[in-house]
This record gives structure tokens, C-alpha cells and sequence, in this order.
């Protein structure tokens, strides 16, 4: 610790020494809780969260650290830790970039690492929080000209799931060695081969190779990726199809994964599933297991001359374990329009079957609107329903949240959510009644806060491709983001 | 527990000083694909007087609902040196469909792929939509983020302000 705290004051050091001829850029999340999770029987308690990013750079050249830190009551929760330094070169051609970076290869199929911005991670068994992004610590040296591409990294990638209390050695289990290659030919077309080597901490190790092919023939986009362990038959096979014309637009896509889990899971197929950003669908979404996984998906998309958008979506994901088949299907329709000039609403109606779940027959409709009540107030009433049968009995969630924005810096509301569901009640209860406020004061881009009370459903959550799951909560919960330029 | 005091007051000091320091934010010459699959830098595209850049996302509904405002925008003040960029920040699980919302929204300016998000994350923007705004000399003059009705307005009196 006295060295990440010497490494820390030499960095400031540093930065504040070159201000004066480069840039610097600061952000912090800071969040501070007082609660519990609903159903535990401990007493609430207070926590604080600070991930501090600083960031200096100056004529290509860049080093950045991040500082982050959970205090809490409980021993072996806390931590205080120089969680990221990186050195970056970028320089036309040359992109170089040593300590702890994010690199995706291809569409993910071998190996991808992400940033989900704002988003804390707390896992049920360590009850530590962290942020949520899975890098790497290593090296890449990325070589760009018109035509081609080449890549070569070296790096440790990150087990996110295990919080900053556990040593480093065991947060990154899995060092990955990778070599790509992407050409481009003729108009928009481009080829690419990679070649990853895995090694475990215990000595196993494995080979991938992966080919693909993307670009644009006769106004469709195409991209189409293999990717193979060189020691055996395991894959994993993506394609998409892309076209449009006009107000009309289509995607297809498909997916065939084949025990493709690689390590401690660093790498992520495209799931081949619509996001959504709906609640009582997000909570539900498909979540992608390439331990077997094949399926398609379709996207179609209409925008009318008034501004009216309507995107009807269907998904298809086949799991087969131990010799049993699961089905999921979804169907989703959506209207996005106005109005006149102060009402905008959109809305949903989504059918699904997820018998992995156990949920069948899976109904969700919604509405959302943005109601102008004058130049300064907007009213935001949002209601979601959905009803699903599990082992022969019906289940309902339901919530509606009620808005108001005032002079585009304010935003308060009050969000219910209501379920019967048994796996969310507790005995002798026939119903559940999740009650929360959030108050949010945005005086410009650099400041931000947000005090939130009450109690917060929680479950899998899907932010930016990615889906995780968050804690339930009962409390207070206050939250500031800031930056500074320099 | 005094170390970690002296090092968080430390912290504080310093982002207080910086913050009464404070100079215009600068962006570095990138490079990524467009949805024609070919690679372009932003010192290609830049405009000569402003480069408006958006981060947007498919699955973002007020990004698609500011890119036709934005489009709108983008052709009334084109032929006065303005530049305008819209960097995609879909991952692998929806950058297939980029082109073809870019392409329904009938967008006319530049739409780039960031499969890593890498420019958004590396000058620490975080919400969906944000737009930027650039000088000549690619000094960020003016943030916007989110995008509800009016905002148009909003940005559209920034780039007079600015174009001068």
C-alpha cells in the first residue's frame, strides 16, 4: 500500500509540474450509502465508493491512473487501490499503449475487455463494490495505415467478478497473447486473421485462430467471423447481414458457439439479442452462453417522414445441455412518435419464451412519455406491465415512474415497482411494493448529483452490451460525478 | 487511516487547483472506420471552422432522436466550415445495426465505428448522447449531453456563438 500511496504522490507530482504545456482531464465518482440489502437481517450501514481518473497527455503522448477506493464498517471489505496506470503513444500511424488498456479483437469472439461508464459492481458473495470493466495489464502496439491494420498485445485480463480486495495475481488468471492482421481490398472490403494464445496460472494453455470478412457489397453490409481452439473442435461462428433502403433498414444475424468460454470468461460473442432499455425487459434479457449456444436475430427498422420510428425485432437462442434443448423466442415491436410539439412518447409490445427461466408466455407492454408543460417543465410518466407463467402459476411485475424535469438541470421522480413474483416475496406476503425517489441535480456537464431514497429492485442488468447483475437496496444513496479540464 | 487522509486531502488540493487553473480541453488526431469500412482521421474530416462530434449508440434512444435534429443542423451550416462526426460507441453486440440507423435517419454527415469507445472514454465523457464541439485548433468549446426536444436550439445558438 505505501507504494501504490508513493506511486500516487509521484503522479501528482508529475501532473501538476506539466500542466502548465499539456492537458489534463480529472473525473470523479464518489458515492456514499447508508442501507442494507432489503431481506438481510443486519442493521444498515454506511459505505463510500471513490474512483478517482486522471489523465495527462500532451502531443500523442498519454498517462493516465486511476485511483479506487471502498471504505465500509465490515472488515475485509475495504480497499484502497491504484487501480489502473497506463502509458499511451499515439502518433499517426503508431498507436502504443503499456499497463493497464482495452483492446477488442474482432467482434469479441476471442477476446474483449469494456468500460461500462458510471456503473458499480457488487457481488452477493464478496459484498465489496468496484467498477464495473474488465481490462487488461499488458502491452499493445497497434500499426494503422489506409489498407491494413497489425496488431500485437501481450496482457493479463482482468476476472472483474473478484473486487480489489483480493491480491492481483489472482484477479488475473488468464494472460493472453495475440497477433492480428486486417487488410483492406478493392472497395470496403476487408480481411482479417487473428491468432491468440491463452495461458492459465497452473500451466494450461490454449491456441485460437480466427478469420473474418467484412464489408459492403451491392448496399448490404456483410461481417462474418470463425474462430477455433487450434487443440480441438470447440467454435465459435458469428455472421451479419446488413441492408437498407431508404426509410426501411434490416439486420440478420447468426450465431453458433460451441463450448466457447474462454478462461475465466474474456472473451464475449455478440449475443445475437436486442438490448433493451425498457426495465421489465432488461431485467429479463437473454443473456448469451457460448458454452452452446446457436440462434439468429432479425431487426427491422422504419422511419417515417414525420419522425416516427417503428423497429420490430426477433430473436431465436437454442442452449443445449446434457442432451436437453432450451428455446429462447423473443418477438418485440416498438412506436417511437409525437404529438404535436410537447408530447413524445414511445411504446412496446413484446412477446417471449424462456423456458431456461421457466418463464413461458412471457407478455410485456409499455409506455413512456415526455410531456412538455412549458418551456422549463417537462412531466415523464413511465408504466411497464408483464406477465409470464412459471411452473403453472402466473407472475406479474409492474411500475410506473412519475418525472418531472425542471429547467433541464432538476430531475425528480418517484418509481414503484410491484410484483407477485415468489422468488421476490417473502412468506405470508402476496405482493411486493418496491418504493424509490431519486433527486438529481446536473448544473452542467461537469457536476452531477444524485441522492436517491427508498428501496431498488434489483437483478440482471444490461448497460452498453454488457450485462451484469446489481444488488437489491434499501436506503440512501447519494452520488457525485465531477470532472475537470485543465 | 492518517496516510490515506493526507493522501485523499492531497487529492483535493490538487483538483482544487487545477479546477482554478482550467484551460480549454484539446483532442489528439484519431482514426476509425466509417460505415463505408474505410478508414478516415478527424484531421481529414475536420471542419475549417467548428467539428461537432456526437457519441451515439444504437440502443440509445435519444441519440436516434438527435441525429435527424443534428442532420438538420449539420446541412444548414456544412457550406460555413462546419464539420460534423458521429462516433458510434457499439459494442459487439449491436454494431451490426449502426450503419442501418444511420442510414434510415437519413444522416448526411460522417458516422464512425468505435467498437471500444475509446475516444468518448479517453477524454472521460460518460453519458449517451454527448456532443462536443471543436475549434479550429480542435479545442473542445462547447458539451452537451443527453438530448430531450429544444436541444437543438441549444446547439444551434452554440455553433453562432462559436463560428465567429
Amino acid at each position: 500500500m505505501r507504494s501504490a500511496q508513493r506511486w500516487i504522490l509521484f503522479v501528482l507530482v508529475i501532473l501538476i509540474s506539466f500542466q502548465l504545456a499539456a492537458q489534463i482531464n480529472i473525473s470523479n465518482l464518489a458515492e456514499f450509502q447508508y442501507g442494507k440489502l432489503p431481506d438481510e437481517s443486519a442493521d444498515p450501514f454506511p459505505s463510500f465508493y471513490d474512483r478517482a481518473e486522471i489523465d495527462y497527455r500532451k502531443k500523442g503522448f498519454s498517462i493516465s491512473t486511476t485511483i479506487e477506493q471502498y471504505h465500509t464498517t465490515f472488515d475485509g471489505r475495504s480497499y484502497f487501490d491504484l487501480s489502473q496506470v497506463a502509458l499511451g503513444y499515439k502518433k499517426k500511424k503508431w498507436d502504443v499503449k503499456v499497463g493497464n488498456i482495452y483492446e477488442t479483437l474482432g467482434r469479441g469472439l476471442l477476446l474483449r475487455s469494456f468500460e461500462i461508464q458510471g456503473a458499480l459492481l457488487e457481488d452477493i458473495g464478496f459484498r465489496s463494490r468496484n467498477y464495473f470493466h474488465r481490462d487488461m495489464l499488458g502491452a499493445s502496439v497497434k500499426y494503422k495505415i489506409k489498407k491494413a491494420t497489425f496488431q500485437i498485445l501481450r496482457a493479463d485480463i482482468l476476472n472483474n467478478v473478484l473486487p480489489p480486495t483480493f491480491d492481483r495475481e489472482g484477479r488475473r488468471t488468464d494472460l493472453a497473447t495475440a497477433a492480428s492482421a486486417k487488410v483492406k481490398y478493392l472497395k470496403g472490403q476487408e480481411a482479417g486473421l487473428i491468432f491468440m494464445r491463452r495461458d492459465q496460472d497452473g500451466g494450461n494453455s490454449q491456441n485460437y485462430i480466427s478469420g473474418l470478412l467484412n464489408g459492403t457489397v451491392s448496399g448490404l453490409d456483410y461481417y462474418a467471423e470463425y474462430a477455433t481452439d487450434l487443440d480441438n473442435d470447440d467454435f465459435a461462428f458469428y455472421t451479419g447481414l446488413t441492408g437498407y433502403a431508404g426509410a426501411f433498414s434490416f439486420t440478420v444475424e447468426y450465431k453458433n458457439y460451441k463450448n466457447f468460454v474462454l478462461g475465466a470468461g474474456i472473451n464475449e460473442p455478440p449475443a445475437g439479442v436486442k438490448q433493451q432499455t425498457y426495465r421489465v425487459l432488461n431485467r429479463s434479457i437473454h443473456v448469451s452462453n457460448p458454452i452452446n449456444e446457436e440462434g439468429y436475430q432479425l431487426d427491422l427498422f422504419y422511419n417515417f417522414n414525420d419522425g416516427t420510428i417503428i423497429n420490430f425485432n426477433h430473436s431465436l437462442a437454442v442452449n443445449t445441455f446434457g442432451g436437453q434443448s432450451f428455446s429462447f423466442r423473443q418477438f418485440f415491436l416498438e412506436l417511437q412518435s409525437s404529438i404535436g410539439e410537447n408530447i413524445e412518447y414511445k411504446g412496446f409490445v413484446d412477446f417471449s419464451q424462456d423456458p431456461f427461466k421457466g418463464e413461458q408466455n412471457r407478455i410485456s407492454v409499455g409506455l413512456y412519455s415526455d410531456i412538455a408543460l412549458s418551456q422549463n417543465f417537462k412531466f415523464i410518466p413511465e408504466v411497464e406491465y408483464q406477465t409470464f407463467e412459471r411452473s403453472s402459476s402466473s407472475v406479474y411485475n409492474f411500475n410506473m415512474l412519475l418525472g418531472l424535469n425542471i429547467k433541464k438541470k432538476y430531475f425528480i421522480s418517484v418509481l414503484g415497482e410491484l410484483t407477485d413474483d415468489p422468488f421476490r416475496i417473502n412468506e405470508g406476503q402476496s405482493n411486493r411494493l418496491y418504493l424509490g425517489s431519486t433527486i438529481r441535480y446536473k448544473p452542467s456537464y461537469k457536476n452531477t448529483f444524485q441522492l436517491f431514497l427508498g428501496e431498488r429492485r434489483g437483478g440482471p442488468q444490461c448497460s452498453a452490451g454488457v450485462c451484469y447483475e446489481i444488488l437489491d437496496f434499501k436506503g440512501v444513496e447519494l452520488r457525485w460525478i465531477g470532472k475537470l479540464r485543465i | 487511516m492518517v496516510n490515506y487522509r493526507l493522501l485523499q486531502l492531497l487529492i483535493v488540493v490538487a483538483c482544487l487547483t487545477f479546477s482554478l487553473l482550467g484551460s480549454a480541453q484539446q483532442l489528439d488526431d484519431f482514426t476509425l472506420d466509417n460505415i463505408e469500412n474505410e478508414q478516415v482521421s478527424l484531421s481529414e474530416i475536420k471542419g475549417d471552422a467548428l467539428t461537432i462530434i456526437d457519441f451515439w449508440a444504437t440502443w440509445c434512444k435519444p441519440c436516434t432522436k438527435a441525429m435527424p435534429k443534428l442532420n438538420t443542423l449539420y446541412n444548414q451550416y456544412k457550406d460555413q466550415g462546419v464539420s460534423m462526426i458521429g462516433i458510434s460507441c457499439d459494442g459487439p453486440r449491436s454494431i451490426s445495426k449502426v450503419a442501418a440507423v444511420a442510414n434510415t435517419l437519413n444522416v448526411d454527415y460522417h458516422i464512425l465505428k468505435d467498437i471500444d469507445c475509446e475516444v468518448m472514454n479517453t477524454y472521460q465523457y460518460q453519458a449517451f448522447p454527448t456532443l462536443i464541439m471543436l475549434n479550429a485548433d480542435n479545442e473542445v468549446v462547447y458539451v452537451h449531453e443527453g438530448f430531450s426536444n429544444g436541444d437543438e436550439d441549444e446547439i444551434k445558438a452554440a455553433i453562432e456563438e462559436n463560428i465567429k
